[in-house]
């Protein structure tokens, strides 16, 4: 029960105020830098090139003002969930494609399982990776309002409009989800509190007790798809009521300003991003 | 005026079950426990399925896009901190769902429901897997297992949470002549 | 005629019209609402007043009748947009009409559907915030806001668009008392500004506030007049399944054992408390008005 006690303050993408260059970022700019590095990370398999990247991201983290502590403070519970992913990687992935240049040495090879050189740089560049994304993901949720990301989204897409891409609307979808994550969330623990009152016992029970647990559950969240649908029903007539009428035509308070050292930032990271995908096969190790 | 409703409305729909998406992703809720190895089958797929029935591919869509792009926020294991696995696959979710149920539709709709609800759920789970494999988080063979242990039981909890939630809304619809 | 702001015309409305399941809602209604004025709209549940409301703004067109706005056709879709913009409606639960993730945010939502380009949007913004008294929260998240501040939000809300007719459908139902005088504060001090205010409401003590009050019954008018008027009706309003405001009951108590007879009846605690006052009806030793 004490699950859902919190709810209604469940935070979603925290944002840590703060002044440092990386807050003042434009969004859009922090999109770009953060798309083109995620790029560069995915596509190198060395350990030089990964190195240099977590430097790379490390750097940017410290520019922000936020504790690497902090950036990976979810990770902790997940940890042997981690581990035994990691080993399994290990022990089943004796022939991944990774680019080096040092020989391949295998380390053991016993029926499914094949340990590698080679597999355990794939494992240790997955788990560098891993905290350069947590970096990345942190920079943009940490340093800027979940709504100013929507709105820089939508102002990336909006040159593809004439393909079709309604940037204006799928900017508004992500606004309202935002906006009934913590509406629901209320909902959800009301509707926890009543089936409590009538001895439904959500949470306990464990997976043996799967039926049990499971229908639990069930008459949660049915009935919250439904409030959800409801709540659907008289937003739309509201919306219309203040002249929504869909994207064309429309104009927002909120203004998202470029500027030089934006400008700079996505420029640095376009040629770090194309040099680390042109030389991605020659990094010595 | 009816062009404008229609839009409204989709926006409106997708906003709402993306918000329930991340709801059930930032807590338990999202996590139905079963007894297989797997431990717990997850039902976050769920509004993806729904918005393609209801409204279509465009919003079934966005709706996995929003729930791929937080699951991706969220993630604290390396393997959804990747966008190839924790994003892309979710476009597709409420995509599938949509086309199994218009294809089934005039057949029978209960059947529509069923299938839609568990082609969608397989969406999720082939791609996923498949994801991680090309991108080497895990090996063929033990994706295969996971698929396995994870996708059937999340196929029945799906088609469970699907045809219930779509009959009662449609019988609530009727009796409180909610759509207009 | 310029000064009738809304005028509607044996106006019919069933849900579902045509189809062998409709629901006649409206049954043949004809109303004026005049620029400025301030009108409550009662009934029990049930008796179309939220099926009215919506026809003032093109929410729904009338299946037979019309429905002016400034002379505007409301069922000519050319003038949808203008409509909704002149008659602004705030509904019953806040929660499911704010839109922002922020104050601010949501306020400007209206004015961004009209195409309104800064930095008039956000001098709008400011102002309708400014009216509601929320300027100082304009940068907090709406669900960290108390009920009455929420409903004071989608006040702000429709203000941003500059309507001349504000309609509040039951919008102080979900709040506390303190929370309802809150809002009340508000759109009296609007109304004063010359905002045309109907208010669809349950509560009795708020439809007095009103100049004239407008009773539904199945799908009809039933009743209409000044609230003297309409509260000194005691039978018909029995019959309506209407209880008048407390004040205007207890007046009434108090007229059947003391044969003194209030006139105008006090529908309001002010009022009673200065009706029995003027009239020096001999209270027990050591009590107060
Ligand atoms: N969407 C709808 N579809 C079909 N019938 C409806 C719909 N909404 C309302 N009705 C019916 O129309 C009639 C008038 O409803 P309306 O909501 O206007 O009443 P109301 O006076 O606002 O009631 P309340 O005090 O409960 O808000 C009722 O009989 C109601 O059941
Ligand atoms: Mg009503």
């Amino acid at each position: 029960m004490q699950d859902f006690a919190l709810l209604r303050h469940i935070t979603i993408g925290q944002y840590l105020p703060g002044d440092s260059f990386v807050h003042r970022m434009d969004p859009r700019a922090k999109i770009t830098v953060v798309l083109l590095l995620s790029l560069a990370l995915t596509v190198n398999t060395s350990y030089l090139a990964n190195i240099l990247l977590l430097a790379l991201c490390l750097g940017l983290i410290r520019a922000a003002g936020i504790s690497l502590r902090y950036v990976l403070s979810g990770v902790r519970p997940a940890l042997p969930f981690i581990i035994a992913l990691s080993l399994m990687q290990l022990a089943f992935y004796g022939n991944p494609s990774v680019t080096s240049r040092l020989p391949v040495i295998t380390f053991l090879r016993w029926g499914p399982i094949f340990i590698t050189s080679s597999g355990l740089q794939l494992v240790l560049v997955s788990l560098a990776r891993f905290v350069d994304l947590m970096i990345l993901a942190s920079i943009l949720t940490n340093t800027t309002p979940l709504a100013h990301l929507a709105y820089g989204l939508e102002d990336m897409l909006k040159p593809f409009g004439r393909l079709g891409v309604p940037a204006q609307e799928i900017s508004l979808i992500f606004i309202l989800a935002l906006r009934f994550v913590p509406i629901l969330a209320e909902q959800l623990e009301t509707l926890a509190k009543a089936q409590a009152s009538r001895g439904a016992d959500i949470g306990a029970g464990g997976r043996w007790r799967f039926w049990r647990t499971a229908r639990a559950m069930l008459v949660l969240i049915v009935p919250l798809f439904l409030d959800a649908f409801r709540r659907a029903e008289e937003l739309i007539v509201a919306m219309e009521a203040r002249c929504y009428a869909g994207g064309r035509g429309r104009t927002r308070l909120v203004q998202l300003r470029m500027g030089w050292a934006d400008g700079i930032a996505i420029l640095i990271c376009a040629l770090l991003a194309v040099g680390f995908i042109w030389f991605r096969k020659s990094f010595p190790f | 005026m009816n062009g404008t409703d229609k839009l409204v409305r989709r926006v409106v729909t997708a906003g709402v079950l993306a918000a329930i998406a991340i709801l059930l992703g930032a807590t338990r809720l999202g996590f139905i426990p079963v007894p297989t190895p797997a431990g717990n089958a997850t039902i976050m797929h769920v509004p993806a399925i729904l918005g393609g029935i209801m409204e279509g591919p465009a919003v079934g869509g966005v709706i996995g896009l929003v729930f791929g792009i937080f699951s991706f926020f969220q993630a604290t294991i390396p393997m959804f901190k990747d966008p190839f696995v924790a994003i892309l696959p979710r476009i597709f979710i409420g995509i599938t769902a949509w086309l199994a149920y218009v294809a089934l539709r005039r057949l029978n709709e209960y059947l529509a429901l069923v299938v839609s609800a568990a082609v969608g759920t397989l969406t999720n789970t082939v791609l996923v897997l498949g994801m991680a494999v090309w991108r080497g988080y895990m090996a063929p063979g033990v994706a295969l297992t996971v698929g396995i242990t994870h996708g059937l039981p999340e196929i029945v909890v799906a088609v469970i949470i699907v045809v219930a939630v779509v009959s009662a809304w449609k019988g609530l619809a009727r009796r409180r002549h909610a759509r207009l | 005629m310029d000064d009738i702001l809304i005028r509607v015309e044996d106006l019919h409305f069933a849900y579902r019209a045509g189809e062998p399941d409709a629901v006649p809602a409206l049954n043949g209604i004809s109303l004026t609402i005049r620029r400025g004025e301030y009108v409550a709209i009662v009934g029990h549940n049930g008796s179309g007043k939220s099926t009215l409301a919506r026809h003032f703004n093109a929410l729904l067109l009338p299946t037979r009748g019309k429905v002016y706005v400034q002379d505007m056709d409301t069922s000519d879709p050319r003038h949808t947009l203008d409509i909704r913009r002149i008659v602004g409606m705030v509904f019953q639960d806040p929660d499911n009409q704010i839109v922002g993730t922020l104050v601010e945010e949501d306020v400007a939502f209206g004015p961004e559907n009209l195409g309104v380009p800064q930095p008039a949007l956000a001098q709008r913004v400011e102002k309708a915030l400014q009216a509601v008294g929320l300027w100082e929260l304009r940068h907090r998240p709406p669900h960290l806001l108390s009920g009455g501040q929420r409903q004071r939000v989608a006040i702000a809300g429709v203000l941003a668009m500059e309507p001349a007719c504000l309609v509040l459908d039951e919008a102080t139902s979900m709040l506390d008392p303190a929370s309802r005088a809150e809002v009340l504060q508000v759109v009296r001090r609007l109304h004063t500004a010359g905002t045309t205010i109907i208010a669809i409401t349950h509560f009795m003590e708020e439809a007095a506030l009103a100049e004239r009050i407008i009773v539904l019954a199945g799908g009809k008018i039933a009743l209409e007049g000044s609230p003297q008027e309409v509260f000194s009706q005691r039978e018909r309003l029995r019959e309506l399944r209407l209880v008048p405001p407390t004040p205007a009951q207890l007046a009434e108590a108090v007229q059947a054992r003391s044969g003194v007879a209030f006139s105008p009846l006090p529908l309001t605690r002010e009022a009673l408390v200065e009706a029995v006052h003027a009239h020096a009806v001999p209270l027990p030793a050591g009590g107060r008005p």
